[in-house]
């Protein structure tokens, strides 16, 4: 049994959670932050769960609709390990970059940055593009067309939905009391 | 004459240069401005502003603007970790200043601190020592208003004032600024200099975007990836368009503050000018050069250039 749908809904919710942590940044002028990150992933991390949800959800009504679901089955099984090859390579050069970024010194992690992190992010939309195109050249049927195409339009709305809710704190009182506030994650 | 077109954040504020108080600024000109130099992307930013009865641009939303701007190079800053670039020259200059029998508390200038970013980073993970102060300073009065708050609330020792760096009460033993020398050009950029020709001055370093064939395009695509605010992503790349080239900053220093041996850190001459993004042109009395050098280290040969050469 192909691990394919299991690994892109890590992969979704690995994006989703970055995508939160992307949402944060850039917003809170403090230096001691790390509590308001981890929230900010978390908070990524859930809303990319209700999009993995909302994608399985229509996988599981096309098998049901469909009258051949193993068929069905297989070849959506073809066309997520299709689009495993394409989103597992970005993410494992995305990890790799990002974990020499945490564990170099300032020039290393200034060079992860520009060679991979920063291009990365911006080529993102084009690396989910092409995965769902890989993913519907493979397995070119009408339910996996739709599937991949809500599951790839979810993926490129989830940081538009993070700004437009608003779920990160703004204010500045806000964001120090999410700092400050006692946790295990502080 | 300058080839290169002001950025949005340069005309959008004004201040009297006695007085530092703010002076109001007629959107219509600034955008008639733009549209004369055939910048319609920063006309359409600076038309999109919001204007008071009389058709100046609002302060308070000015003000609000650039706190948000500034949260994002902040985060620029915090991924290149600038503030360990700027610990790793501050650190053996202190020392030698120690060594040398200079007399202390050393004050350390951020000259155009904005919200101040720097000087708490120094203040919270600097260990520049006891006998070291840190002073913020800038002309805008909600920037330092900001910086204050975040030092306060996270019980930073350091201080900011609305003032000319160069012109402070007590003049700073080192200055140093990051992001703001392009903003000065041709004699302006030499009268930088020389306002750091103070007796009591002993030291100064001033970051910037290293000026190279792939800065603007590194530039466009960071600010386009990592910056939300229109103003941020234009001025952003217009910044390492503008930023200047070492040899410019060398002879500005050397005719501007000619008490001071040049040097350049962290300079990247390889054709492919990646490794080292941000460079800094470094001033010393020349007594203290000998010692900064061996207080350096290791880390020696990021020193580089002018009168080392």
């Amino acid at each position: 049994m192909s691990l394919s749908p299991l690994l892109l809904c890590v992969l979704a919710l690995l994006d989703a959670s970055l995508a939160g942590f992307r949402d944060a940044a850039g917003r809170n002028p403090l230096l001691f932050k790390r509590r308001y990150q981890i929230l900010a992933n978390i908070r990524g991390l859930l809303v990319g769960a209700g999009m993995v949800s909302i994608g399985i959800f229509s996988f599981l009504i096309a098998l049901w609709l469909s009258p051949t679901p193993w068929a069905l089955l297989n070849a959506y099984l073809k066309a997520g390990q299709a689009m495993c090859w394409v989103y597992g390579s970005y993410a494992m050069v995305a990890l790799l970059s990002l974990s020499v970024y945490l564990s170099s010194r300032p020039e290393i992690s200034s060079l992860a940055t520009v060679l991979i992190l920063g291009p990365f992010t911006l080529a993102r939309p084009l690396v989910i593009l092409a995965g769902a195109l890989y993913g519907i050249w493979v397995s070119p049927q009408l339910p996996i067309i739709i599937t991949i195409s809500l599951g790839a339009g979810l993926l490129m709305g989830i940081g538009p939905l993070l700004n437009l809710w608003k779920l990160n704190p703004r204010t500045l009182e806000e964001q120090s009391a999410e700092c400050r506030a006692s946790s295990i994650l502080s | 004459m300058d080839q290169f077109p002001p950025e949005i954040s340069d005309l959008i504020v004004s201040y009297d240069p006695v007085t530092l108080a703010r002076q109001p600024v007629m959107r219509d000109e600034v955008v008639a401005r733009f549209r004369k130099l055939n910048r319609s992307h920063a006309a359409k930013i600076v038309a999109a502003m919001p204007i008071d009865e009389q058709g100046n641009l609002c302060p308070v939303e000015v003000d609000k603007l650039l706190i948000r701007v500034h949260a994002e190079i902040q985060r620029l800053s915090e991924e290149f970790q600038q503030g360990h670039r700027i610990k790793a020259l501050l650190q053996p200059m202190l020392s030698v200043l120690r060594a040398e029998g200079v007399a202390s508390p050393y004050r350390i200038v951020d000259v155009g601190c904005g919200p101040g970013y720097m000087v708490r980073w120094l203040a919270a993970f600097g260990d520049l020592g006891d006998d070291v102060e840190l002073i913020g300073a800038d002309y805008n009065v909600a920037l330092i208003e900001h910086a204050r708050r975040l030092a306060e609330l996270e019980s930073l020792p350091c201080h900011f004032e609305v003032a000319n760096a160069f012109q402070l009460t007590t003049p700073g033993t080192i200055y140093y600024s990051i992001g703001v020398i392009h903003h000065f050009r041709g004699d302006g950029l030499q009268q930088f200099f020389a306002s750091q020709e103070q007796p009591m001055t002993q030291a100064w370093m001033h970051f910037d975007i290293k000026s190279s064939w792939l800065a603007p395009m590194g530039a466009w695509l960071f600010h386009r990836a990592r910056m939300r605010e229109p103003l941020a992503r234009h001025d952003g790349v217009l910044s390492a368009i503008r930023a200047h080239p070492s040899e410019t900053l060398l002879d500005a220093a050397k005719s501007g503050a000619p008490g001071f041996a040049r040097m350049l850190f962290d300079e990247d001459e390889s054709w492919l000018p990646i490794w080292k993004v941000m460079h800094a042109v470094v001033g010393v009395r020349p007594a203290l050069v000998p010692g900064l050098l061996k207080a350096m280290g290791g880390e020696v040969q990021r020193l580089t250039g002018g009168d080392l050469s």
